[in-house]
């Protein structure tokens, strides 16, 4: 009787395997068709980066429904810990990222510990707030900080000793960052763990009262979200050798909403490619106008209005359902 | 002497607060919906005043035309955008508004939003008025007048006309309104048609001393956030006291820190608040 | 022996005394059902129980331990679980998953980064075997929500069983089924009793299958004991059939 969990989950991991194949081979198909376009690789690293950001928000609004309206606020603390300590403490990319994960659980562990404590409403407003306090925050410090102007020159990368100096490189450090984040993420969904984040977005009372300590759980999604997307500010400051207050703007954070709205909540794949479109399509759409601003909105509501699982969901869900058909039929024979 | 004059900058500052806030109480009250697009409107109204001011419309005038007609955008909006996710979870209610701020934003900047506009202060209310040894500009008292008596006037129509009784049933519980034959979205495009009409009321009285540009209100939407977090989500009294405390928090952090940390001492109260009055001054916060 | 004691527990709603110093006494393997008319205070005596709300004053003792004012999960994992009026179960997962969350949160293991193929299969196969103790046999792969009614009602039970409890609360399992479910339900609660030992709460607005079914009833009317003795006397109790003819009570 076991064989059906076991045949369960060896098909569940396969998507996922299926799935991380093409992201990998996707990515390393493309620095050999952006031969000689340096430009095209530089907005592709860009797009990597902006897939983990995407990842990060999707590890807590897919996992728990609760949606954060100031994600950028730990892209940008990221950035910030790691540009500063950076110029002071070492270049190691290794280094710096351990080093802003643990300034980051620290952090957000305290400031989650309040927000998750708080219903839906109150949650997004505070995290919409907290943006704008770290927003505030980068100015108190202008000195160090360097205020409006952001914080500029820093050093270049090293990894094991070696300086990271190749746009190459630098792109397939963070193909092999998202990578790993998706195969962390995938884990983590078919983990007790992850199990237990959904089952807590799908119905919070009844976790409540099988013994399962709630806000616990949901402290650990924001924290290892919050640590994500502070990651994806680390590898943002090291690959851009600078970073500006407008990480931390809830514009950006809309931006990263937008990712995962429009890739589809809690599918995983759907903000990551998400990200990817929605990156390259502001490049585009902003070399012939300014005013993209009127286009995201309106994208957005449209969005929501007419496909509240996002595109990318709504063909997801499709696909879903197409294969537990398949895998219905098969049990049946 | 500082110190009452803060006090005096704090109460101009509360008043601004409240008449905005309670755009945001109202509209939360009787859709249960959260307003990201709220400071939108706020810019929306702000910039409308300046632009109306600069055609040569005298100041008084534009004073009810601004407001009028981000009024009338927000009927359309509630009428186009709002009401195709009534029965939708909270989410999504979220999600769309956050989605109209951004929107809105973006409007807002192509119609020069880009750059800051000042609106001349009115030549009647142009002195300084001096008591004992303290003076402020005459606008600021005059400003904080009108928002006190704009919500007075609010708050008396919501306790004594027939709309008011609406509202109110419909505060309470969204159902029992139905129930007793409240024509719901007749409702919802009045709630939504005044709550920007007071955002941009609020914008427009604001706008010569926080000047006019695209997102001119999004500091002051975190700073009603605050209050109506302080105040209890939906508390209308807990909301007036609260934009006070807020606009006196504020502006004496100003004083003594500098305006950033302010707004980070206010945030860092307002958690440590949460963490043992989660439902707001009154304890009358909504829960679901 | 006595499981469950409630003291003096009250509760009130502004000016209304929702649960007045009520006293109750449950005996360990039995099925004790608490009835009223509307209003009478027991889905408040249910919810302070389970602790959903926290009494003004008053104890709960449970095997003799003060679990007054315990949160829900602390609840859930000494031993005392409930069930929903309105069906609570996780609609969007498969029925064995449902049951499987409730065994793992047991454990410890909800917060687990990994779990071992032993663990998984182990969890599976009692999973399976409590679902075929509420009738569910054949229906694990399925999603909760595509189940019936009454299914999903046996489905909420096995959720509560999966923590092992002692004492199993259940509001209104009877509530807006049809006739041949409640039939179905109520033999489920006999033979938890009979056969696991459990204890068994329950309130309940159905009269008729409630004098079958108790061991011993416990009458509320505004927010206070009236009546407290097993079916048969209850039956014949003035001050109950007072009650129920001054109450809306849907017979």
């Amino acid at each position: 009787m076991t064989g059906a969990t076991l045949s369960e989950r060896r098909t569940r991991s396969r998507g996922g395997l299926i799935g991380l194949a093409i992201v990998a081979l996707a990515g390393i198909v493309l620095p050999f068709a952006s031969a000689g376009q340096p430009f095209l690789l530089m907005l592709a690293s860009h797009a990597l980066i902006a897939a983990i950001l995407a990842l990060s928000l999707d590890m807590l609004t897919g996992n728990t429904g609760l949606l954060s309206f100031g994600h950028a606020a730990w892209f940008g603390f990221g950035s910030y810990v790691a540009g500063l300590l950076s110029k002071s403490a070492s270049s190691d990319i290794v280094v710096l990222s351990l080093l802003t994960l643990a300034a980051t659980v620290l952090v957000a562990g305290v400031i989650g510990a309040v927000l998750v404590r708080q219903i839906g409403k109150t949650f997004a407003i505070l995290t919409l707030a907290l943006s704008q306090i770290m927003f505030a925050i980068v100015f108190v410090f202008s000195d160090i900080t360097g205020g409006e102007d952001g914080l500029q020159g820093i050093p270049m990368a090293t990894f094991l000793g070696m300086q990271i100096v190749s746009p190459t490189t630098w792109y397939a450090i963070l193909l092999v960052a998202l990578l790993l984040a998706l195969a962390g993420a995938l884990h983590l969904r078919r983990s007790p763990l992850g199990r237990a984040w959904l089952a807590i977005r799908e119905n919070g009372e009844r976790a409540r009262f099988i013994g399962m300590n709630v806000n616990k759980l949901k402290l650990m999604s924001y924290v290892i979200s919050a640590g994500l997307a502070s990651l994806a500010g680390v590898l943002f400051v090291l690959f851009n050798g600078a970073t500006s207050p407008d990480l931390l703007h809830w514009l950006e954070s809309g931006k990263v909403l937008m990712y995962v709205v429009l890739g589809g909540v809690g599918t995983i794949f759907g903000p990551v490619i998400g990200a990817v479109v929605f990156t390259l399509a502001e490049h585009y759409v902003s070399t012939f106008t300014d005013a993209w601003l009127i286009y995201f909105g309106a994208l957005f509501v449209l969005i929501v209005i007419v496909a509240p699982g996002g595109l990318f969901g709504g063909a997801a869900r499709i696909a879903e359902r197409l294969s537990a058909r398949k895998s219905g039929r098969r049990t049946a024979q | 002497m500082l110190a009452l004059s803060l006090v005096l900058n704090g109460i101009v500052l509360g008043s601004v607060l409240l008449l905005f806030s309670l755009g945001l109480t109202l509209i939360y009250g009787v859709g249960r919906i959260v307003n990201f697009a709220h400071g939108a409107l706020f810019s929306a109204g702000a910039m409308a005043g300046v632009w109306l001011v600069a055609s040569g419309v005298p100041f008084g005038l534009a004073l009810v035309v601004a407001p009028v007609g981000v009024g009338l955008i927000g009927v359309l909006i509630d009428w186009a955008i709002l009401a195709r996710i009534r029965d939708r979870p909270m989410v999504d209610s979220l999600l769309l508004t956050f989605g109209l701020a951004l929107l809105i934003t973006g409007i807002l900047y192509e119609l020069g939003g880009r750059n800051v506009q000042i609106m001349p202060i009115p030549q009647v209310l142009g002195g300084v008025i001096s008591m004992g040894g303290i003076s402020l500009p005459a606008y600021r008292i005059f400003v904080s007048i009108l928002a006190v008596a704009l919500t007075v006037a609010l708050i008396l129509f919501l306790k004594n006309s027939k709309w008011g009784l609406r509202v109110r049933a419909a505060n309470d519980d969204p159902e029992m309104g139905a129930c007793i034959g409240i024509d719901r979205e007749r409702l919802m495009h009045s709630v939504v048609g005044v709550s920007a009409a007071l955002a941009a009321a609020s914008g427009v009285a604001a706008a010569p001393i926080f000047t006019a540009h695209a997102v001119v209100g999004d500091k002051i939407l975190i700073l009603a956030f605050m209050t109506v977090i302080l105040g209890g989500l939906g508390s209308l009294r807990g909301a007036v006291v609260a934009a006070y405390v807020v606009g006196l928090i504020l502006v004496f952090g100003e004083g003594y820190f500098g305006g950033q940390l302010a707004l980070m001492l206010l945030f860092i109260m307002v958690m440590a608040m949460l963490i043992n009055w989660p439902r707001g001054f009154f304890g009358e916060g909504r829960t679901e | 022996m006595i499981i469950l004691e409630v003291s003096e527990l009250t509760k009130h709603f502004g000016g209304l005394k929702a649960v007045n110093g009520v006293n109750l006494r449950v005996q360990r393997g039995s099925i004790h059902s608490i009835i009223g008319p509307n209003g009478a205070g027991k889905t408040t005596l249910f919810n302070l129980i389970t602790g959903s709300i926290r009494p003004m004053s008053g104890t709960v003792l449970f095997e003799g331990q003060d679990i007054t004012g315990w949160p829900p999960e602390r609840l859930a994992r000494g031993g005392v679980a409930r069930t929903f009026q309105r069906t609570s179960i996780f609609m969007d997962l498969p029925v064995l998953e449902n049951v499987m969350l409730a065994i793992r949160s047991r454990e410890g293991r909800s917060a687990a980064l990994w779990q071992s193929h032993q663990h998984e299969d182990e969890d599976a196969d009692e999973a399976r075997g409590i679902l075929a103790s509420v009738g569910l046999r054949g229906r694990e792969d399925a999603k909760a929500g595509m189940l019936a009614h009454g299914y999903q009602r046996a489905l909420d039970i096995a959720i509560g069983l999966a923590l092992k409890p002692r004492l199993i609360l259940m509001d209104e399992p009877l509530a807006g089924m049809s006739r041949g479910d409640r039939e179905t339900i109520a033999s489920l609660i006999t033979l938890l009793r009979d056969t696991m030992g459990l204890t068994i709460i329950v309130v309940e607005h159905d009269v008729g299958m409630i004098m079958r079914l108790s061991d011993r009833i416990t009458v509320m009317q505004h927010g206070t004991v009236i009546a407290d003795a097993p079916p048969e006397e209850i039956r014949g109790n003035e001050a109950v059939r007072q009650a129920y003819l001054h109450g809306s009570f849907a017979e």
